[in-house]
C-alpha cells in the first residue's frame, strides 16, 4: 500500500505522509492508520466480518482486490466464532444458523440471495422464507465460514445477521418503527405537495402568474427532496442493491418511475419551462411504503402467536447431587443427572421421573389442556409444567436435543420452507421484470411518436408502477404463514410447504391398527366368573402383586385392572413364570394358575366346558386369560387392546370427505377383521399378518396405481411405509422418532387431527390459488390500462398498493375460514 | 399577492414542525403499540401499584 513516502490509510483510503501514520499489527498484518479513529473501526469491521467493504473501495480506487482480507487467521476464526457461538448449532464440521436478512423486499431479492449463496462451496442448504425474510443456513465448516458467508451477502447489497428464531420480534419491531416514520413523513410531504400541485393544474387550465408558477414550484420541489430521498430511503437503496446484483426486483421499477418524474421536474423548474411531476414522485414512494407498513403489521401479528413459546425458556434448575440439593445453570446439566421441580417450574429437559407423582400441562406442545398424571417411571417431556407436586427426575436429553427444541426447530423450518408453487412463483415474477420495463419503453416510444413526451412521460411511468408484480410475489408466502399458524394452533405441525402440497392431493389414506387406531395398551375388558366360594378380592390382589414379576402387556393389564383392591391380600409365594404361557403361584390356601390354554392343559386344569366362551372372546380379538385355584377353573379374564373412542369418529369424517381409507397390520386376521366389523368397514378394506416389508409393499403399490397416500403409523414398525408413503404421520407419544419419520406431527397425538391437517392443508392451498389468480389477474387488467393512457401515474401506484394490500388481508382471511369450517365439521 | 408568498412559507413553516414532531414522536415510540395502551389501567406493575391507603402515607 505504499506509494512514494505516503501511504494509504487501510480503513479510509487517505494517502498519508509516513510521519503522521500509526503502524499496528492487526492479526498478524502490519496496518497502516491516518488516526486512531480508522484504527478502531477497521478493527470492528474486521471483526464483524465485513471484510469485503475493503475490497469495495479498493476497486474504486483501482488499487484491485486484495483477496488475502478475507481470509481469516486461526485467530480471527476463532474470535468470529466466539461472536457467533450462541447462535451456531451442531456439533462437528456441519453447522447450522439462523439468519435474518435485512433488505428484502420482493421475491426478486429471495431469488438472487438464494442463488448467488447457493452456489458457494460448502454451502448446503440455504432457504430464505420470503414472508418473515428469515432464513436457515446448514454449510460445511472445512470449505466455507460463516464470515464468508455473512460477507457474499452483504456484497450484494443485504445485510444478514445471526439470531435465535425465538428472538426475532424485537428486530421486526424495529423495521416496523422505521416503516412508520418514513410512511408518516412521505405522507405529510406529498400532502403539502398535492396541495400546491392543484394550484399549478388549476394555473395550467385557468392561466397563472408566472411569477407566481415558479415559486410554487420551487417550493414543491424543495419539498419533494426528503419526499423522495429520505422517506423513499429504502426503496432507492433496494433498487441499487438489485441492479448491484444483476436482478431487478420491484424496488427497480418504483425508484426508475419516481426519479424519472422528480429528475424531469427539476429539469422543469431549472429551465422555467414544461410542467411539474413532483406529487407523481412523492406519491408512488407514499403509496408503495403503505403496502410495505401493511404487510409489516400483519406478519407482526402471526409472529406474536410464535411468541408465547419464550414464555417457556428456564434458565436454571435445582440439581441433585450426591443428595445435595445446587442451584445449577441449564449449560452444567447433562444426561443422566437428577433434577428437582416444584409445582409451576417448567421443564427445561426430557427425562423420566425416579420419584414423586404430578399432574403436568403438556398444552404448549399438545394443545391439549387436561392436564396429566404422572408418576415413577413414566417419561416427562420438556415444555410442560408440573402443577401439582414436586418431583425427581433423571435427565435423558438436554439442550438441541430435547423435544420441545426440536419442535421449536420444526416449526422454524416449516415456516421457512417453500412450496414448490412458490418456487415457481419466485422464478416467473424475476422474469416478469424484464417483461415489464419492455412494455414501459413500448409504451413510451408509441406515445411519444404519436403524441409528444408531455403524454408519453407519464405513461411510461404509469405501466412501471401498475404493472409490478409484488402481489404476486407474497401471496404463496402469506397464505402459507397464515396457514402454518393456524395448524399449529391445533397441534398439526406440518413440516415444509411440500407436504402440504402433497396433503391437499391425499386420496388414500392408509391406517395401521395396534397403536394407531387402539391405544396400544392391554385393558381387562370383562372379567366371566364361575366359582362362587373362592374369596375373589384375596385371588385378584395376590395376581396383580405375582404379576409384577412378568413384563408383558397382558401382565401389564391384569396389574392395573387389579391394583388397589381393598380386602383380603396374603402376599404370595412358590412363583413360576412360564414364557408365552402364563405363571402360577400360591396365595394363603390357594395355588392358583394363571394363562391360556396351554398352561391349563400342563396343569391338567378342566376348561372344555368353557370352549364356547373362550372361543367367542379370541373371535372377537381379544385375550383369554383363564384363572384356575386348586386345579378348578374359577374365572376367565377378557383382555383386549382398546379401540380409540375417536376412530370410528375419524373413519366417518374421512367418508365423508370420500378419501377411502384401508387398514394394514401385523396383527393376526381375525383380530384386524373385527376391528373393521366394529369401526363398520368392509372386510376387503382390512389386511392382517403383514410384516413392516409387507407393508411398505402395499403402500408402494398403491402409489404405483397413481394414487397420492398417507399413511398413519406407530413410528417404530411402521417406518418404511411412513416414509414411503407422500405423507407420513406418526402418533408415537411425542417421540423423537415420529418427530423425524413424518411429514405431519400431530403434537397433541389424537385422531382426529389427521382429519384436521387435511382440511387446513386444503383451506391453505386454496387460499394460495386464490391469492395468485387475483394477483396475476390484476397484472392482465391494468398492464394494458396503463399502456393506453387510462391512469395516472398516481392512482397506478395507488391501484399496486391496494393488490399487495388485497392479498394480504385475503391470507388473514384464511383465519375465518379455517375455524368456520371445523366448526361445521364439528371440531 | 403578496400575503400569498408569506402565508405560504408560513405554512410550510408549521408543516416542517409538525414533521419534526412526527418523527420524534416514532423515535420515542408513540406509535408503537396501540393495541396495549387501553389494557394499560389493568396492569398491576409492582412500582406502580399504590398499596392500601394507610393514615398518613400518600398513594401515588
Amino acid at each position: 500500500m505504499q506509494k512514494g513516502t505516503h501511504f494509504y490509510c487501510d480503513h479510509c483510503s487517505k494517502l498519508t505522509p509516513e510521519k503522521k501514520l500509526t503502524k499496528t499489527p492487526v492479526n498478524g498484518v502490519e496496518r497502516h492508520f491516518c488516526c486512531p479513529g480508522c484504527e478502531l473501526s477497521f478493527k470492528v469491521l474486521k471483526q464483524v466480518g465485513y471484510d469485503d467493504y475493503y475490497n469495495l473501495q479498493r476497486k474504486e480506487l483501482g488499487l484491485g482486490e486484495e483477496r488475502g482480507a478475507v481470509i481469516l487467521t486461526e485467530e480471527e476464526q476463532a474470535r468470529m466464532d466466539e461472536l457467533y457461538r450462541e447462535f451456531v448449532q451442531g456439533s462437528g464440521e456441519i453447522k447450522l444458523v439462523y439468519l435474518k436478512i435485512e433488505k428484502i423486499h420482493c421475491a426478486a431479492c429471495v431469488f438472487a440471495n438464494e442463488e448467488i449463496i447457493r452456489k458457494l462451496p460448502g454451502v448446503l442448504e440455504f432457504n430464505i422464507n420470503p414472508g418473515t425474510h428469515r432464513s436457515k443456513i446448514r454449510w460445511d465448516n472445512r470449505l466455507i465460514t460463516l464470515a464468508e458467508i455473512l460477507n457474499t451477502i452483504a456484497n450484494i447489497g443485504y445485510y444478514a445477521y445471526p439470531f435465535h428464531p425465538s428472538k426475532a420480534k424485537p428486530t421486526l419491531d424495529a423495521e416496523t418503527k422505521d416503516l412508520t416514520m418514513r410512511l408518516g413523513a412521505s405522507a405529510l410531504i406529498s400532502m403539502n405537495v398535492m396541495l400546491l400541485a392543484i394550484g399549478l393544474y388549476a394555473g395550467y387550465f385557468q392561466g397563472m402568474d408566472p411569477q407566481m408558477k415558479a415559486f410554487l414550484q420551487w417550493i414543491n420541489m424543495i419539498m419533494t427532496i426528503p419526499g423522495v430521498f429520505f422517506a423513499g430511503k429504502p426503496i432507492l437503496q433496494g433498487a441499487w442493491y438489485n441492479l448491484k446484483s444483476g436482478s431487478p426486483g420491484m424496488d427497480v421499477l418504483i425508484a426508475l418511475g419516481s426519479l424519472a418524474a422528480f429528475f424531469l421536474s427539476v429539469w422543469h423548474v431549472i429551465t422555467g419551462v414544461g410542467e411539474t411531476y413532483f406529487d407523481t414522485a412523492n406519491m408512488l414512494i407514499f403509496f408503495i411504503l403503505l403496502g410495505r407498513y401493511v404487510e409489516s403489521k400483519a406478519k407482526q401479528k402471526i409472529l406474536k402467536e410464535t411468541d408465547k413459546y419464550d414464555d417457556y425458556r428456564v434458565e436454571t434448575v435445582t440439581k441433585i447431587h450426591d443428595g445435595i440439593r445446587i442451584n445449577s445453570g441449564l449449560d452444567d446439566v447433562a444426561k443422566g443427572d437428577f433434577l428437582e421441580f416444584y409445582p409451576g417450574d417448567i421443564l427445561p429437559v426430557d427425562g423420566v421421573i425416579t420419584n414423586g407423582t404430578s399432574a403436568f400441562d403438556e398444552s404448549v406442545l399438545t394443545g391439549e389442556s387436561i392436564p396429566r398424571q404422572k408418576t415413577s417411571g413414566d417419561q416427562v417431556i420438556s415444555g410442560s409444567r408440573n402443577l401439582d407436586d414436586t418431583f425427581i427426575m433423571q435427565v435423558t436429553s438436554v439442550g438441541d436435543g430435547t423435544i420441545f427444541s426440536r419442535v421449536l426447530e420444526l416449526i422454524e423450518d416449516s415456516q421457512l420452507s417453500k412450496s414448490p408453487i412458490s418456487r415457481l412463483v419466485d422464478q416467473v415474477s424475476t422474469k416478469f421484470i424484464y417483461f415489464i420495463l419492455l412494455s414501459a419503453s413500448i409504451s413510451f416510444i408509441w406515445w411519444n411518436l404519436t403524441s409528444g413526451f408531455e403524454i408519453a412521460f407519464p405513461i411510461a411511468i404509469s405501466v412501471l408502477v401498475i404493472a409490478c408484480p409484488c402481489a404476486m410475489g407474497i401471496a404463496t408466502p402469506m397464505a402459507l404463514l397464515v396457514g402454518t399458524g393456524e395448524s399449529l394452533k391445533r397441534g398439526v405441525l406440518i413440516k415444509s410447504g411440500e407436504v402440504l402440497e402433497e396433503l391437499v392431493k391425499v386420496n388414500q389414506v392408509v391406517f395401521d391398527k395396534t397403536g394407531t387406531l387402539t391405544t396400544g395398551i392391554m385393558k381387562v375388558v370383562a372379567v366371566h366368573e364361575f366359582d362362587e366360594t373362592v374369596d375373589k378380592t384375596e385371588l385378584y390382589s395376590a395376581l396383580a402383586h405375582a404379576e409384577t414379576e412378568v413384563y408383558h402387556p397382558v401382565a401389564r393389564a391384569i396389574r392395573t385392572h387389579f391394583f388397589g383392591l381393598t380386602g383380603k391380600y396374603e402376599g404370595y409365594s412358590d412363583f413360576a413364570g412360564f414364557g408365552g404361557k402364563g405363571i402360577t403361584f400360591q396365595t394363603g390356601s390357594y395355588k392358583v394358575a394363571a394363562g391360556n390354554t396351554k398352561l391349563m392343559e400342563d396343569e391338567g386344569v378342566e376348561f372344555l366346558s368353557h370352549l364356547g366362551l373362550i372361543k367367542s372372546i379370541a373371535g372377537n380379538g381379544h385375550v383369554p386369560v383363564l384363572i384356575a385355584v386348586n386345579g378348578t377353573l374359577v374365572s376367565i379374564l377378557e383382555i383386549a387392546d382398546e379401540i380409540r373412542t375417536e376412530a370410528k369418529e375419524t373413519l366417518a369424517k374421512l367418508a365423508e370427505m370420500k378419501i377411502p381409507v384401508i387398514i394394514l397390520s401385523g396383527d393376526r386376521k381375525e383380530n384386524v377383521n373385527q376391528l373393521a366389523r366394529v369401526l363398520g368397514l368392509s372386510q376387503d378394506q382390512v389386511k392382517g399378518e403383514l410384516s413392516p416389508e409387507d407393508k411398505a409393499n402395499e403402500i408402494r403399490k398403491l402409489i404405483e396405481s397413481g394414487k397420492t397416500v398417507m399413511m398413519i403409523g406407530d413410528g417404530v414398525n411402521d417406518a418404511p411405509a411412513l416414509s414411503l408413503a407422500q405423507v407420513g404421520i406418526s402418533m408415537g407419544e411425542g417421540s423423537q422418532i415420529s418427530l423425524d419419520s413424518s411429514g405431519v406431527v400431530l403434537l397433541n397425538n389424537s385422531l382426529p387431527s389427521v382429519v384436521k391437517s387435511i382440511t387446513l392443508a386444503r383451506a391453505t392451498y386454496s387460499k394460495i390459488r386464490q391469492n395468485l389468480f387475483w394477483a396475476l389477474f390484476y397484472n392482465v387488467v391494468m398492464i394494458p390500462i396503463g399502456a393506453f393512457g387510462i391512469l395516472i401515474p398516481i392512482w397506478a401506484a395507488a391501484a399496486m398498493s391496494l393488490s399487495s394490500i388485497s392479498v394480504v388481508f385475503n391470507s388473514l382471511l384464511l383465519r375465518r375460514t379455517v375455524s368456520s369450517s371445523f366448526r361445521r365439521m364439528g371440531y | 399577492m403578496f400575503s400569498l408568498y408569506i402565508l405560504i412559507i408560513i405554512s410550510l413553516l408549521i408543516a416542517a414542525g409538525a414533521f419534526l414532531l412526527y418523527i420524534w414522536a416514532v423515535k420515542t415510540g408513540q406509535f408503537e403499540d396501540l393495541e396495549e395502551t387501553k389494557y394499560q389501567v389493568f396492569d398491576e406493575d409492582d412500582d406502580e401499584v399504590p398499596t392500601k391507603p394507610q393514615n398518613g402515607t400518600k398513594t401515588k
